[in-house]
């Protein structure tokens, strides 16, 4: 029994990577003319599937930050707008400007401004969380809120580099030499395959001494501090890795666009993105996958049942919806719903059995 | 001739510097706009009105801040709640004189949005008190999602509007003078502004209950010692702090166009003010919202306004990095356990 | 004679008008037991806070080996090897009682965020070691059998003593232990009377405040008296039991 649990992190990977190569293959080969979403009765398609992948990255990094560091951030749609549009901009470099024609149409370039990208939002959020970590209580909240309001208000602004607010068109494709990572069914592989290896990198954290030390700074600041802990410093951390792996997201996002625009970054995202967290457990780093996709599930439900049973436009439900989730999933299965729910599980059954005569 | 420390001087001299280059900077832009001093009084005037409702909904964080350490995001929902209940009961077929409706609109608005505000902090907040912060935020999110999603279901996704107070129909009296012009509705809502205080100070000063939010605010701990009941003082704060919200929605009613979703930029806005002032200051919080109205409009009129909601996000930016105990405020930025 | 090996000169510390501590002069030598103690009130467990860096002082100078810690952060402080347990004890809650352990050795581990998403060799390594001597340091307070329980589940005397192993894990030449035997009864405290024994004759030097006056004049090589924020006393136990100002004092309290 002890063995297992030692090895429930390498036993989960190694699952979700077969369940994630099978999905992956029905599309791919479409045995008897089956497609992946005939088994979901089209609820989830394999551009669902890419779109859960992506936000599961960014939730990953958010769990590290509010579930282990103990600290929220209301922008991270912000650190995923900035991956996002250093990727657009980077790879239509030499198509929009004719800057470095020749370097900026290699198959490899677009995979150097990801990096680029991810350094540049990592260097950010350093900068925005350095001062702020120095206060006492939430203020990140407050700061990253504000943060991520001006970068969906600026990148509305100067045409001339994000291209307003009609965005940015004409990514690439990403390419491995010259093969070509599209359709859609080879993009899938690509971004869970970076979905799984951000889980692994989180999981490996999570049980280093930064893992022990975000626990215990979360646990009590003043201990921690005495053990040794430089408490500023290990929120930091968590924020920038946070940032990090929200724009690996939004590169990835924007090559599977092809394009992008401010819409998508804004605050409602930011919420959308703790909403998804919250649902798969803050502290849960296997809960981000479920966190996500059971957001894009109930939305997409919501979405399509409610016009057809209650003949109005469901958009204002489907929040309603979101609001009153969170609210009762914060209440009563702080741990999220599959940590949480586990648990109310497990007490119930054993409640049962002890009650059996 | 009491000593000045050296510290103190460079800290004034940067300020004076600051103040100098800011002015600079504004009247730069100002005259490739052609800006003439009466436009600058006029949006130093229009930015007190917007000001006053800033320094309204500050009031409501603060009161819920101080009392039960929660920032609660729902606030600018009790803003829009307020507008949008007044203008609906307003528009009722009731057989009253318009005046008189609108009377009953504000009462009934405010009366509405207290009631659920009370009841938001009993379903929701008060049932999660002994969360962490990161938990009771999160709620508040929820709060906020829920609220703006049932106004877009009542009201739709059209604004409204209120008529001005003075007149009762949409036109209000324009007072003139040397080229700049002032609504009567500003007046209406200075007035309020100036009620609310000293309603709001009699209240904490000389009422047992206004003492024991004071108390609790001060001491949760020690408040429940001497039988000061933390329950409902949590309700009250939250039950104060919509009808703080609802009174800035209605009387802004007529001057903006009340819809469903302004409740998130207005209460970021009030979020500002408040942390302008201190977070835990009254008085601050007034002066955090004038401040941040006037401030917002000059730097929106002297360059365009998009930039409008970005200045007020730059302000709570540098004041979280620069000077987190509020411009006003003093002494030590919580180094204490 | 060698220096010593904490000099705390002329300390203070006010708290909105109050004087908490007062200009407040020891020194810790190397290898002693030292025991701080006087009534409720009289900034024994500030002195403490100021020493571990938890607080600014107001005034005064603290030096750990020759050092200034004035203004240094409280890891940066138990980098240096001084640390240091709570009055009430402040515990890692969901976790195990190793792994709070682990916290412990914290500034005495390195690998980096790379080496730790990679599980690099050099991680692997380390965590291998850290593992090692967390449950060394639970041995030492006698409680390697629970190594995998959750810290907050074992009996409060379990939990004080596990804060001494974790505050061990730092390596400390100075440990600061804040009312050790508050809430232990009789026998419980005359265990870790033996254990602070043991890690002294390990070289590791000693300061305490405690309340319980029995349990301080058997354990104490030195005490320092403090009342109402300054010192009034100095000395081994059989000279502090008679000096008069004391026991006027804790009659005074009494």
């Amino acid at each position: 029994m002890k063995n297992v649990r030692a090895h429930a992190n390498t036993i989960g990977v190694i699952t979700l990577s077969v369940v994630i190569l099978v999905l992956g293959a029905i599309d791919l080969f479409r045995p008897g003319g089956l497609r992946f979403s005939d088994l979901t009765g089209r609820v989830v398609t394999t551009d669902t599937m890419i779109r859960i992948g992506i936000l599961t990255i960014v939730v990953v990094g958010l769990n590290l930050l509010m579930g282990y560091a103990g600290q929220i951030s209301l922008g991270q749609a912000g650190f995923y707008a900035l991956g996002a549009y250093a990727s657009a901009i980077l790879t239509t470099l030499s198509t929009r400007h004719g800057i470095l024609v020749g370097v900026a149409d290699q198959w490899w370039w677009p995979w150097l401004a990801i990096v680029i990208g991810m350094g540049f939002t990592g260097g950010f959020a350093y900068l925005v969380g350095r001062p702020i970590f120095r206060l006492k209580g939430n203020y990140l909240a407050m700061a990253t809120l504000g943060m991520g309001i001006i970068i969906y208000i600026l990148a509305g602004q100067f045409p001339e580099i994000t291209g307003g607010y009609d965005g940015l068109t004409g990514i690439p494709r990403l390419h491995i030499g010259t093969f070509k990572l599209w359709p859609m069914q080879r993009y899938y592989f690509l971004v869970w395959g970076a979905a799984i290896a951000v889980i692994v990198l989180a999981l490996n954290i999570v049980n280093s001494r930064t893992g022990r030390a975000w626990r215990a700074v979360h646990s009590s600041e003043i201990a921690a501090g005495a053990s040794g802990v430089d408490i500023e410093r290990s929120k930091l951390r968590a924020l920038v890795i946070s940032a990090v792996f929200a724009s690996l997201a939004g590169s990835l996002y924007a090559h599977f666009q092809s394009a992008v625009s401010p819409n998508p970054f804004s605050f409602r995202a930011s919420v959308q993105l703790v909403v998804m967290a919250a649902v798969g457990g803050l502290a849960s780093i296997w809960g981000a996958p479920f966190g996500v996709a059971f957001v894009f599930v109930v939305r997409d439900l919501l979405r399509s049942r409610l016009e057809d049973v209650l003949h109005v436009r469901g958009s204002g439900y489907e929040l309603i919806v979101y609001g009153v989730i969170l609210v009762l999933i914060m209440i009563f299965l702080p741990e999220g719903l599959t940590a949480g729910g586990a648990k109310l599980l497990r007490k119930r059954w054993r409640s049962a059995a002890a009650g059996d005569p | 001739m009491p000593r000045i420390p050296r510290s103190k001087l460079a800290r004034i001299a940067a300020i004076i510097v600051l103040t100098v280059a800011i002015t600079a900077l504004v009247i730069g832009l100002g005259s490739r706009k052609n800006l003439q001093p009466k436009h600058y009084v006029q949006l130093i005037l229009d930015g007190f009105r917007g000001g006053s409702i800033y320094a309204l909904m500050a009031l409501g964080y603060v009161t819920v801040y101080t009392v039960t350490g929660i920032i609660n995001f729902a606030q600018g929902e009790f803003v829009m709640l307020g507008a949008l209940i007044s203008i609906s009961v307003y528009n009722m077929p009731l057989p009253l004189p318009p005046a008189a409706r609108l009377v009953v609109a504000v009462g009934s608005s405010i009366l509405l949005t207290t009631l659920i505000g009370i009841i938001v902090e009993r379903v929701a907040i008060y049932p999660a008190r002994l969360s962490p912060t990161v938990t009771l935020i999160i709620i508040t999110i929820g709060v906020t999602i829920t609220l703006r999603a049932s106004a877009l279901l009542i009201w739709g996704a059209d604004p409204y509007v209120l008529p001005a107070f003075s007149t009762l129909v949409l036109e209000d009296h324009i007072f003139r003078f040397g080229g700049v012009t002032l609504q009567a509705q500003s007046l209406w809502i200075w007035g309020t502004l100036a009620v609310v205080l000293v309603l709001l100070y009699v209240f904490l000063e000389h009422t047992i209950t206004g003492k024991a939010l004071r108390a609790c605010a001060v001491n949760r701990r020690a408040a429940q010692l001497v039988g000061i009941n933390p329950s409902r003082m949590s309700m009250l704060s939250f039950g104060l702090a919509a009808a703080l919200g609802a009174i800035g929605g209605i009387v802004m009613g007529p001057v903006t166009r009340p819809i469903y979703d302004m409740g998130l930029m207005l209460g970021l806005r009030g979020f500002v003010a408040a942390i302008l002032g201190g977070l835990v200051s009254a008085p601050g919080a007034v002066v955090g919202g004038l401040l941040l109205g006037v401030v917002e409009n000059i730097a929106a009129g002297v360059t365009n306004p998009t930039y409008k909601s970005v200045v007020a996000f730059v302000i709570m930016i540098g004041i979280l990095l620069l000077r987190p105990q509020g411009i006003i405020g003093r002494g030590e930025t919580g180094g204490e356990q | 004679m060698p220096a010593p090996l904490l000099e705390v000169i002329k300390l203070r510390k006010e708290f909105g008008g109050l004087m908490a501590v007062y200009d407040v002069d020891f020194a810790v030598e190397s290898g002693e037991i030292l025991a701080i103690i006087g009534p409720n009130g009289a900034g024994k467990t500030t002195v403490f806070n100021l020493i571990s860096g938890m607080l600014p002082p107001t005034a005064g100078d603290i030096r750990f080996d020759g050092r200034l810690l004035n203004g240094l952060a409280p890891h940066a402080i138990t980098g240096l090897g001084l640390a240091r347990t709570f009055q009430n004890v402040q515990l890692f809650g969901k976790m195990t009682t190793l792994e709070n352990v682990m916290v412990g050795c914290h500034s005495k581990t390195h690998y980096g965020l790379f080496a730790a998403a990679l599980r690099l060799p050099s991680a692997r390594a380390e965590e291998a070691r850290v593992r090692e001597q967390a449950m060394e340091r639970l041995a030492r307070v006698g409680l390697e059998e629970k190594a995998d329980e959750n810290a907050l589940s074992l009996p409060f005397g379990q939990q004080r003593l596990l804060e001494v192993a974790r505050a061990l894990a730092a390596e400390p030449r100075l440990l600061l232990l804040d009312e050790p035997g508050s809430g232990l009864n009789r026998a419980e405290k005359e265990e870790l009377e033996q254990l602070v024994r043991t890690i002294r004759d390990d070289g590791v030097t000693v300061l305490l405040v405690e309340h319980d006056m029995q349990f301080v004049m058997s354990i104490a090589d030195r005490i320092i008296v403090l009342e109402y924020g300054q010192k009034i006393a100095e000395g081994t136990p059989v000279q502090i039991q008679s000096d008069t100002r004391v026991i006027a004092a804790y009659l005074g309290e009494g």
